[in-house]
This record gives structure tokens, C-alpha cells and sequence, in this order.
């Protein structure tokens, strides 16, 4: 199990990411999901940094760098935020109270929408164009286990004790056909991010 | 005048118990009016002084009868599917406008201190629902948000994180007009002008057609005559930009771009069945919204962006 910001961590990032998903989580979205991901993926290309903002001490940086190649992680570190935000299409930042609530388990689509991490670098709507293609990441982020749990489970009591309605069971969850393949290619070759890795940030 | 021109004239000064016997589909097309006669910053502002409603007369006494006893399994999963999205929508909408104010014209802002008013208004309106009638329970508003979070399809962060990150680069940049084209196009046209309106045909033709949850068809009727006023002024804004330099239409089709690319996903299935309806139907529904508003403010769709819109499927949310 290795520390939060840290080399050994972020490369347990790059092999969880490059296997994602598994069968389980597969499963639980429509496969027309996974076609979308799988639409994106080879135009994902450049650097996507993920800082935190106020890390205290014990990492070795307080910003993980994700080398990207066609949807692939072909490398990962961890860096400080001066030298990993210049080559970085996008960045991503957040307080270290909520990454440790994200690493506890808290929703990543709510870690996006209520600015629990924000886009600090990079064009937002080319950054959305992608944007399950993200929170399918920060999902693989959140289920590498880290070492300093005791802080992980104190910020995860806040948020399990939410009400889940009966009703919710039986949920209908079918497969159905894809049609994400479609788009055209002027469609889709406004997703490369290669496209901005060295115009300028925000 | 003619009978349609009188019914919008009648939409439009019901008081809110009336409101509750009003058609859904009248009062969803109060919403379109020609471009020429697109209302004024000041008279939209002045119709939100003499349409404004309380949310605590109402009483959801009956709601909970019919959520109870007459509604079934199926039908309360899949209003919930979709309700929950305007819940969690609304509390969006409310939160992110406020850097809008900073850069439009002056009787725009004043306007939209009613428009935050409203959304504010509407998500205590779904708090009370939910609590009142669902059942859900929790200290404050989030509380309550965390409870029907589960019904939520996880392509919701797509239009409304968009948003939410629109918010910031505008809060940063409340000038641009780039920018608040952008956010506009998001905000009114996407959010409110087809994904809300297009709930609350679902939602409120559901209601009316079975004759259940009459508090929520009063309450939510308001709040769609509320969006009128919303969309109405957020469209002559967008016109307005346009009239200013007709190349801030790029910023309006890229946009739209992310939003349909992101459109084109879905995670989970919705059955639309038991509440009337079908997928085919809400997609042929998302559409026309989209290209009704779309024809407010004088703007096409090149065909590569009506081919995407054609495979769009709804993430069915508003605010």
C-alpha cells in the first residue's frame, strides 16, 4: 500500500488506470458508456496534472503528473506544482481535506460539480468534451489504496450516512447497442488535447 | 387576438392555485414567443413581481397519499430517475449565477436578482418534496440533495460541471463576452431551455394524465412559468450578443459541441414507460426544444452538430 503523493502511488495510478475498467465496474454502466470512453480515448494525448493545494509534508510533491498517449498513461509521477504545471494541457486542484475525502470514497462526479477540484490550467469546454473520460480516471484514482487510512476513514463518516430510498433496488440497468461510433469525424477531431499542449494556458 | 394568444394572455396572470389547474403544455408554450416580441429586461422583471409565489402555501398532504397508495414501484423509480435531476439542478442553476451580474447591461442584472430569487425558491420547492412526500430526511438542504443523489445518471456532471467551471472562468473574466456566450449557451439555452422544459412536459404530463401528485403539478407549474421569464431574458441576452458581432456564434456552436459530444453518453438506462412515455418520444422532445430555442435568437445548426443531436440522449435534468 503506498503513500499519497508519492512515486510508488502514482505509479500504482498508471497501472490501475491502463487496466480500467474491470469487470465488476464494467458492469454496473451501459455498455453505449464504455463505447463513449472508447470513442474519446485515442485523443487523449499531453499532460494532466492533479495538485493539491495546501500538502502538508510526507509526499514528494503535491502534484501527480499523468503523461498521456493515445488514452494510455505512458507514465506517471509525482511532481511539485512549479515543474508540473508548465507542460501540462489541463490541471486539476483541490484542498488536501477533499482529496482525502475523494480517496475515502466520495462521489468523483460531485468532486467535479461542486468544485471540489477545480480546472485551474487548460480550455474548460475542450476539457469537457472528455468529461467522463476524467471522472472514469478520478474513479480509478480513488480506489488505489493509500497507507494513511486513519485520515481517509475520519472523512469518510460525513458523507455514508446518506438516506438510499428502498425503491432504488431493482434498478434497471440494461445493455443496449451503441451509437457514439457514429459521430463524425469534424466531431471528433475537435477532442484531440494534443491540439493545445503547448498554446496557452488560462 | 386569437385563442392561443388568449390562453398565454390568461398563463399568464394565474395566481398559483389556479396555476394547478392550468394545462402544462399551455403553459410550456408560453415560453415561445416570436424573436421580435422577446420581452424587455424591466417588463420580464416586472411580470416576475406580479408572478411570484410562496413556496410554503403549499401543502403536499395529498402527494403523499397519491405517492403512497396509488403510485407503483415502477412509476415512483422512474419519476425519481428524473425529478432528481431537477432537484440537484436547481440547487446548480441557484448557485452559479451570480457572476453573471458582474458584466451584462444593467436592467439584465436587475433581472437576474429575481431570476436567483426563483431558483432558490425552486429548490426549496423540491427540498419540501422530497421531504414531505418521498420521505427523505436530513438537517438542510444538502442533506437532502445527498439523499436522491443516487437516482442521479452520472452523465449529470457533464452539462452541470461544465457549468460549474463555466462559473468559475467567468468569475475570473466577467467581461468577456466570449465567456458569458459561452455560460449563456449552457445556462439558458441547454439547461433551461431543453433539458428543464423537457422534465417538465415528462414529469407534469404524468401528472395531469393520471390525475396524481396534484401539489407538485401546482408548484412545478410555477416554477416552469418562472423559467419562461428566464429563458426569455437569458435568449434576448444571447440575441443581444449576437446583434453585437455576429462571430460570437462560434462561441455559441462550440459549446454546443462539448454538450452534445458529452450527450452522446449515457450509463444507465431510464424507463421512461411508466410515466407515459418513451425514448424515441423524449428524444424527438430534446430536440425540438433545442431547435425552438434555437430559433429565438436566429441561430442554425451546421449539419455535423444536427447528426450529433440526433444521437444525443438525454441526460433529463433543469434548473
Amino acid at each position: 500500500m503506498a503513500t499519497f503523493m508519492t512515486g510508488p502511488w502514482a505509479r500504482e495510478c498508471q497501472a490501475v488506470f491502463n487496466a480500467w475498467p474491470g469487470e465488476q465496474r464494467q458492469a454496473s454502466k451501459l455498455q453505449d458508456f464504455w463505447d463513449w470512453i472508447n470513442m474519446i480515448r485515442p485523443f487523449v494525448t499531453g499532460r494532466l496534472a492533479l495538485s493539491v493545494r495546501d500538502m502538508p509534508d510526507g509526499g514528494d510533491g503535491d502534484t501527480l503528473a499523468l503523461e498521456f498517449e493515445g488514452g494510455a498513461v505512458t507514465a506517471a509521477s509525482v511532481l511539485s506544482r512549479a515543474d508540473a504545471e508548465p507542460g501540462a494541457v489541463f490541471l486539476l486542484a483541490g484542498s488536501h481535506a477533499d482529496w482525502q475525502q475523494m480517496l475515502a470514497g466520495y462521489d468523483v462526479g460531485k468532486m467535479v460539480m461542486y468544485r471540489k477540484l477545480m480546472l485551474e490550467k487548460g480550455d474548460t469546454l475542450q476539457f469537457f468534451t472528455a468529461a467522463f473520460y476524467w471522472t472514469e480516471l478520478l474513479a480509478a484514482i480513488q480506489s488505489v489504496p493509500v497507507d494513511d487510512n486513519a485520515q481517509v476513514l475520519s472523512g469518510r463518516a460525513a458523507w455514508m450516512t446518506a438516506w438510499f430510498p428502498s425503491v432504488r433496488q431493482g434498478w434497471p440497468v440494461a445493455s443496449s447497442s451503441a451509437t457514439v461510433a457514429g459521430l463524425s469525424p469534424v466531431t471528433t477531431s475537435l477532442l484531440s488535447v494534443r491540439s493545445t499542449a503547448t498554446g496557452p494556458g488560462k | 387576438m386569437s385563442i392561443a394568444e388568449e390562453t398565454l394572455d390568461r398563463i399568464e396572470t394565474l395566481d398559483l392555485a389556479s396555476l394547478g389547474r392550468a394545462d402544462i403544455d399551455d403553459v410550456l408554450e408560453y415560453v415561445h414567443v416570436p424573436t421580435a416580441r422577446l420581452p424587455g429586461y424591466r417588463s420580464l422583471y416586472d411580470r416576475y413581481l406580479r408572478q411570484r409565489w410562496n413556496v410554503n402555501e403549499l401543502d403536499f398532504t395529498p402527494d403523499k397519499v397519491d405517492w403512497s397508495e396509488r403510485m407503483t414501484d415502477a412509476s415512483r423509480n422512474s419519476f425519481l430517475s428524473i425529478a432528481s435531476g431537477f432537484h440537484h439542478g436547481e440547487r446548480q442553476v441557484a448557485v452559479e449565477l451570480a457572476p453573471l451580474l458582474f458584466g451584462v447591461p444593467e436592467d439584465y442584472k436587475i433581472f437576474l436578482t429575481s431570476h436567483l430569487e426563483d431558483e432558490a425558491r425552486h429548490t426549496v420547492f423540491f427540498d419540501r418534496f422530497y421531504r414531505d412526500v418521498v420521505g427523505l430526511e436530513g438537517d438542510g438542504i444538502m442533506a437532502v440533495l445527498d439523499g436522491s443523489w443516487p437516482y442521479i445518471q452520472e452523465t449529470f456532471v457533464g452539462p452541470f460541471g461544465l457549468l460549474a467551471y463555466l462559473t468559475d472562468d467567468l468569475r475570473r473574466d466577467p467581461y468577456n463576452k466570449h465567456l458569458q456566450m459561452k455560460y449563456a449557451t449552457t445556462y439558458i439555452i441547454w439547461i433551461e431551455g431543453v433539458l428543464a422544459l423537457s422534465v417538465m412536459k415528462i414529469t407534469l404530463n404524468y401528472a395531469r394524465d393520471y390525475k396524481v401528485l396534484p401539489t407538485f403539478y401546482t408548484g412545478f407549474t410555477a416554477t416552469c412559468r418562472d423559467e419562461a421569464r428566464h429563458v426569455q431574458a437569458g435568449l434576448r441576452f444571447v440575441r443581444e450578443l449576437l446583434a453585437e458581432d455576429p462571430a460570437y456564434v462560434k462561441d455559441l456552436h462550440d459549446t454546443l459541441r462539448t454538450l452534445l459530444t458529452m450527450s452522446a453518453a449515457r450509463s444507465s438506462y431510464i424507463a421512461y414507460e411508466p410515466l407515459g412515455w418513451d425514448e424515441d418520444r423524449v428524444s424527438e422532445l430534446f430536440m425540438n426544444q433545442l431547435h425552438r430555442k434555437l430559433g429565438m435568437v436566429g441561430v442554425s445548426l451546421p449539419p455535423d452538430m444536427e447528426d450529433m443531436l440526433s444521437m444525443a440522449k438525454p441526460t433529463l435534468a433543469g434548473g
